[in-house]
């Protein structure tokens, strides 16, 4: 599966943007561990991007506190079309521990479409990069209907 | 705890209580086997009480906790003092209570710059009014919850 | 000039940005209005709802960062309501010790790439974070996971430790002590480092010291107050190597050094405590803990940010009455606050970071008010500005600051 994700990152590189909904930051440094040398998740071409305007992915953690649903809604319009949501964690597929306490929605699902969950707490950046490289893969075998469509 | 260590902690929470009986607080200072001490003074008197155990040394706060009392009609406020360079003194937790149907207080922001937060953290999740305070608004909760809506508070 | 610096997300769509503002009578700041809600998930509240028992696993997810510290914490108060703490077996609370000071030096490690990020110090950021994985592989082993390690158990440790993994903690040691004494080099040496950090966000000791700024933030400025030399808790003893670490500048430099400082400390301490191991069990049977019987605890630590405290309310029941957390950044806010005023624009981005914040740091934004206009700059575009600005400006900015 590498190879052809490696042949796939000399077409295009992905742009993800990072969003933190209230997390505990276990996640979030997981996923800048994933762009140090050990992981490094830049030579398959993933890049951060600088702001939703440029993303391709969204990398949404956290458990959804009620502050940042707004903000998450508003992050997810900017973003343009084709875009991929992935949840990366437990809290941020389910909530996780603190589901039902009062601020917490529970899971990024709750305010917008998510189009795959990485669970982990936190996730390994080997999941984050496997999960990233999945979803390139199924692009590449023209599987997701939202590019094959556009 | 070795024995010795309990009789210095008695000998240290005396010396809070003679701190106390100076400013004409009379209260029982109970230090625990972890070298923590605890004690209630009344509402009126928390204040001075705090003045006077900082000035003696206690001069680090380390927050303001508060526990709804519905059953007994009150809210307990604590406040969590710590000793600077004072050896073998220990951690006070120094209690008051206020009633549950007017939940105020005066403020310690002018003793302990810190409490500026502590205390609205208290406001915020249990509705305690702190007056004196210069900007007592929510911290923690969205400015749209509504006005009485505190989360701590017990139904 | 205003300054406002938020802590925590912003989109310039929602009508209240996220700042915090600095209400000042004269010299004296009488409030700091500060929005913190972004990450505030519920918790104290949560924990009414949940068995005693499982309080120590919700209290390690509260921060991925040090969520050792908070575990342990939470597990000291949970001993102390129960009445067990002192029975618990001298083995287990070295390992506890040996776990809190790796959990430091990856902490320490993890803020100063941050910061050097920040100022546009990549390589730094990338060297650090390449020292901070080999602690992580050593704290995988005593834990099982490399970031939620949860090393403690109420009565003791979950894992015991065997010589493998001691010549391998050992092995790590050196070399962190290597890198840090390196990395205390380069921040006492480059001048150009030297004129990012130096005489920056300087927070003085009396200021320090009436804000109730904990932690690093304020050993920086020369408060050598440490809840591990206060307290001693688990055992921590100027026998396994314990030292206060102090600096007296209580600029941006001096918090980064002061966290060096503290690196070299941890690692002696995770060499003795393991040359010294005490042997013998490594928890208590702790019977089925249901309830304690009606009281309360207290309890505090030294967590990498700094002093971390727990406090519990039990009225007999299985569910905990009240729990109530303070964190340390909570305790660093007002400090925060005052550091970033006066200075730079550009010295925004090592200021507000000096005191090693525990918020989602993603989406920030500046609003800068200059009496005539406001203008907002996103966290990522003023870093850059402030970069970019540095290299224009760094010949006289030597001079003033060296």
């Amino acid at each position: 599966m590498l190879k052809k994700v490696k042949r796939w990152a000399f077409k295009r590189s992905l742009w993800v943007f990072h969003v933190n909904t209230g997390g505990c930051n276990g996640c979030d440094i997981e996923i800048v561990d994933a762009l140090t040398p050990k992981y490094d998740l830049e030579r398959f071409g993933i890049k951060l991007a600088p702001s939703p305007r440029h993303a391709d992915v969204l990398l949404v953690t956290g458990p959804v506190t009620r502050k940042q649903a707004e903000l998450l809604k508003r992050i997810y319009e900017q973003t343009p079309d084709p875009k991929f949501v992935v949840a990366i964690g437990t809290c941020a597929t389910s909530g996780s521990t603190f589901e039902g306490a009062y601020n917490v929605l529970g899971g990024v699902d709750k305010v917008i479409p998510v189009d795959a969950y990485v669970v982990g707490c936190p996730v390994r950046p080997e999941a984050i990069i496997d999960a990233i490289a999945a979803l390139i893969e199924k692009i590449d075998k023209g599987e997701i209907e939202k590019i094959e469509k556009a | 705890m070795s024995s010795e260590q309990k009789q210095v902690s008695s000998s240290q929470a005396q010396s809070i209580v003679e701190w106390l009986k100076e400013i004409g607080v009379e209260t029982e200072v109970k230090v625990d086997k972890y070298n923590v001490a605890w004690a209630e003074v009344p509402m009126e008197k928390i204040k001075d009480s705090i003045r006077i155990l900082k000035e003696k040394g206690y001069r680090h706060l380390t927050t303001i906790s508060g526990v709804d009392l519905p059953d007994e009609g009150v809210m307990e406020l604590i406040y969590h003092l710590a000793p600077v360079k004072m050896d073998g003194y220990p951690l006070l937790c120094l209690k008051t209570r206020i009633p549950r149907d007017k939940p105020e207080i005066e403020t310690i922001t002018d003793i302990f710059t810190v409490a500026i937060v502590y205390e609205r953290e208290v406001y915020d999740l249990l509705g305690v009014k702190f007056i004196g305070h210069k900007g007592l608004s929510r911290i923690l909760l969205p400015r749209d919850v509504p006005e009485d809506y505190h989360p701590l508070r017990k139904k | 000039m205003g300054l406002y610096i938020p802590i925590g997300p912003y989109h310039p769509a929602l009508k209240e940005p996220i700042t915090i503002k600095i209400k000042v009578e004269g010299e004296k700041i009488i409030d700091a209005d500060i929005e913190l809600g972004y990450n505030h998930r519920g918790i104290e509240k949560l924990l009414e709802s949940k068995l005693w028992i499982s309080v120590p696993f919700i209290a390690e997810h509260i921060c991925g960062i040090c969520s050792g510290v908070h575990q342990l914490t939470a597990i000291m108060g949970i001993e102390r309501i129960f009445d067990i703490e002192d029975k618990i077996p001298e083995r287990a609370m070295m390992l506890r010790i040996v776990g809190l000071e790796l959990e430091r030096i990856h902490s320490h490690l993890l803020w100063l790439g941050v910061a050097a990020h920040e100022a546009g110090y990549d390589t730094i950021f990338m060297y650090t974070w390449r020292d901070r994985e080999k602690v992580l592989d050593v704290l995988e082993i005593l834990g099982g996971r490399r970031v939620v390690y949860s090393i403690g158990k109420v009565g003791g440790v979950r894992r015991d430790v065997d010589d493998k993994f001691i010549r391998k903690a050992k092995e790590t040691m050196k070399y962190i002590k290597k890198q840090a004494k390196e990395y205390i080099r380069i921040f006492e040496e480059d001048p150009i480092v030297q004129a990012r950090f130096r005489n920056v966000a300087i927070l003085p000791y009396n200021v320090a010291v009436d804000l109730g700024a904990v932690g690093p933030t304020a050993r920086a400025s020369g408060v050598p107050y440490d809840i591990r030399a206060e307290d001693r808790y688990f055992g921590y003893s100027e026998e396994i190597g314990m030292r206060v670490a102090v600096r007296k500048e209580g600029d941006a430099l001096a918090k980064v050094l002061v966290r060096l400082d503290e690196v070299i400390i941890s690692a002696d301490i995770v060499e003795n405590v393991l040359e010294n191991l005490p042997s013998g069990p490594i928890e208590i049977k702790v019977p089925p803990l249901k309830a304690p019987s009606p009281g309360e605890a207290y309890a505090r630590s030294e967590a990498p940010r700094g002093e971390l405290v727990y406090y519990y309310r039990s009225d007999g029941k299985r569910t905990p009455y009240r729990v109530k957390v303070r964190t340390p950044t909570l305790a660093n806010i007002l400090s925060a606050g005052y550091m970033v005023r006066g200075g730079y624009i550009a010295d925004v981005p090592v200021a507000f970071a000096s005191i090693d914040p525990c918020i989602a740091c993603m989406e920030r934004y500046v609003v800068i008010d200059d009496g005539k206009k406001i203008r907002k700059m996103r966290w990522a575009r003023l870093i850059h500005y402030a970069n970019k600005w540095f290299k224009q400006n760094l010949h006289w900015l030597k001079e003033e600051r060296l």
